[in-house]
């Protein structure tokens, strides 16, 4: 799967290839079981600190993305091993404030809705649960 | 007979395969890179770029042209190694300037045009399976160096087995008539010289080959997935390639290994023409890597052109090209990475790793020559 990380972003590195990683898994383009390359050649390979792809992978361990595997490295989890009941409290809060933002900026709850519909589609299209 | 003429022929030879490997690389990079520079997809078709080629190869033809025609005939006149060391040196030194004209110029005509480059996306492309990939692998097979282990353990065989036949002084050298001149008295360690040298030159070679493995991957935006491939068609030729060229460089000194142990007669103009030969084959077989395969895959026939104008544009990073030539950013942990004017990869300068390779290399090339005297004279 490809990532495309930008210098320039506000977002930092690290935060952009968990997003990316995620997003990859969401769409299906990376399996249960795919090796992600190792710390020191992705680090390489972006042309960035080591510190940075580990902080990123370690985000994604803590979160249940994936697995750290001694011999094979970074690995991705099992959808079922995703799954995760609490995060719906986790998604109340980073959520909120933007559902605040889109009543503001004038956005009905259908549109709101429609918007996250769409998205959500996009990945549950790649990946059958 | 006296085959030093012959020998003085192949080093001009030599010298004119340089000449056409540098008037060819123009030709032999990546699409995006252009003179040392990195262009944005919007000015790679512009005409002006042809015109910036053509002056190149003008400026080659008639500066670099004429150098190598004086110095291949000073060389004729006049051969000597100091003539071809200094001449050699000149000849780099005068390319590299040349070079460095249109990149100055390539670089002008990008700051004119760069307003379209501003507040675009720069992004950097990685492939998270480009290694991992079982089926479409970035290099051939490991194993495929047991054919050089092979060699290596053949060659011991056969010292052991010549050991006894050997007489007290052994001839290990001979000069361009043909004669011997040089000689060592037979020792086990005569046995062990080849082998030892085989065994260096092999590990060198792993490890170049490791290089181009671990190398900076550079994916272009215009078109990832065609991009991707190219890249890993350029890897992998590059890596049989030197599974190849390491098995041609351990025949050779195989054979030359069974002159010395007087396995097989000593034939003069062999034992003479091997290694200039060899030298050559190198040099020609890099030429043919380099058109066939293009810097980056860029030569590829991928039956894919379409790209797409309105991605984002790879990221900028002149700023850590020195002169387009040199590699130099401290903060990219990378060691190799390929080369934006020239042939194959080289080494990030702003990596303190790149200069403790270089040392040790130098230093694993004093140890060797100081085990080949330990070997043949106690």
């Amino acid at each position: 799967m490809f990532l495309a990380i930008d210098f320039q972003s506000d977002i930092p590195i690290y935060i952009q290839l968990k997003q990316q990683i995620i997003a990859g898994i969401a769409r299906g383009e990376l399996k249960e079981g795919e090796e992600l390359p190792s710390v020191r050649q992705l680090a390489q390979d972006i042309g960035i600190n080591l510190h940075t792809v580990n902080k990123a992978y370690n985000l994604l361990k803590d979160d249940g993305f994936i697995l750290m595997d001694r011999r094979k490295g970074a690995l991705i989890d099992s959808l079922e091993n995703m799954a995760d009941e609490d995060f719906k409290f986790r998604l109340r809060e980073e959520i909120n404030p933007l559902i605040a933002q889109a009543f503001c900026k004038g956005m009905t709850e259908e549109e709101l809705l429609l918007e996250i519909g769409e998205i959500y589609r996009s990945y549950s299209q790649g990946v059958k649960r | 007979m006296n085959y030093e003429m012959i020998i003085w022929a192949i080093v001009i030879v030599f010298i004119l395969i340089l000449f056409i490997i540098k008037l060819v690389t123009p030709q032999i990079v990546r699409r995006e890179i252009f003179f040392g520079v990195r262009l944005p997809e919007n000015l790679l078709g512009d005409l002006r770029l042809d015109d910036f080629k053509k002056a190149y190869i003008r400026n080659y033809l008639s500066f670099c042209g004429l150098y190598t025609i004086l110095f291949c005939v000073t060389l004729a006149k006049f051969p000597s190694n100091a003539i071809l060391l200094g001449g050699l040196i000149v000849f780099l030194l005068l390319s590299t300037w040349l070079y460095y004209l249109s990149h100055q110029r390539v670089r002008a005509f990008k700051k004119a045009n760069e307003a379209h480059m501003l507040n675009r996306k720069q992004v950097v492309m990685v492939d998270t399976s480009f290694r991992s990939d079982k089926s479409n692998r970035p290099l051939p097979a490991k194993a495929w160096f047991i054919i050089s282990l092979f060699i290596i353990g053949f060659n011991l065989l056969a010292g052991y087995l010549a050991y006894d036949e050997l007489p007290i002084v052994v001839p290990t050298h001979w000069n361009a008539q043909g004669e011997i001149d040089g000689g060592v008295f037979k020792t086990w360690g005569l046995v062990f010289l080849f082998p030892l040298l085989q065994i260096f030159i092999t590990g060198f070679m792993f490890l170049l080959y490791q290089a181009v493995g671990w190398s900076k991957l550079q994916i272009s935006t215009l078109n990832p997935a065609d991009s991707r491939e190219r890249n890993r068609i350029f890897r992998f030729r590059w890596g049989a390639n030197i599974i190849f060229l390491n098995i041609l460089i351990l025949l050779v000194i195989s054979l030359l290994n069974l002159f010395v142990l007087q396995i097989i007669p000593v034939n003069v103009p062999v034992l003479l023409f091997v290694q200039p030969l060899l030298i050559i084959l190198v040099l020609l077989d890099i030429l043919f890597m380099a058109v066939w395969t293009g810097q980056g895959g860029s030569r590829l026939n991928t039956g894919s052109v379409n790209y797409c104008q309105d991605s984002d544009m790879a990221l900028d990073d002149d700023k850590d090209w020195i002169g387009g030539l040199l590699y130099f950013n401290p903060r990219d942990p990378a060691l190799f990475v390929e080369k934006r004017f020239g042939i194959a990869w080289g080494l990030n300068y702003g990596n303190i790793k790149a200069y403790m390779l270089i040392a040790s290399l130098t230093a694993a090339f004093f140890l060797l020559d100081s085990i080949i005297e330990l070997l043949l004279f106690y």
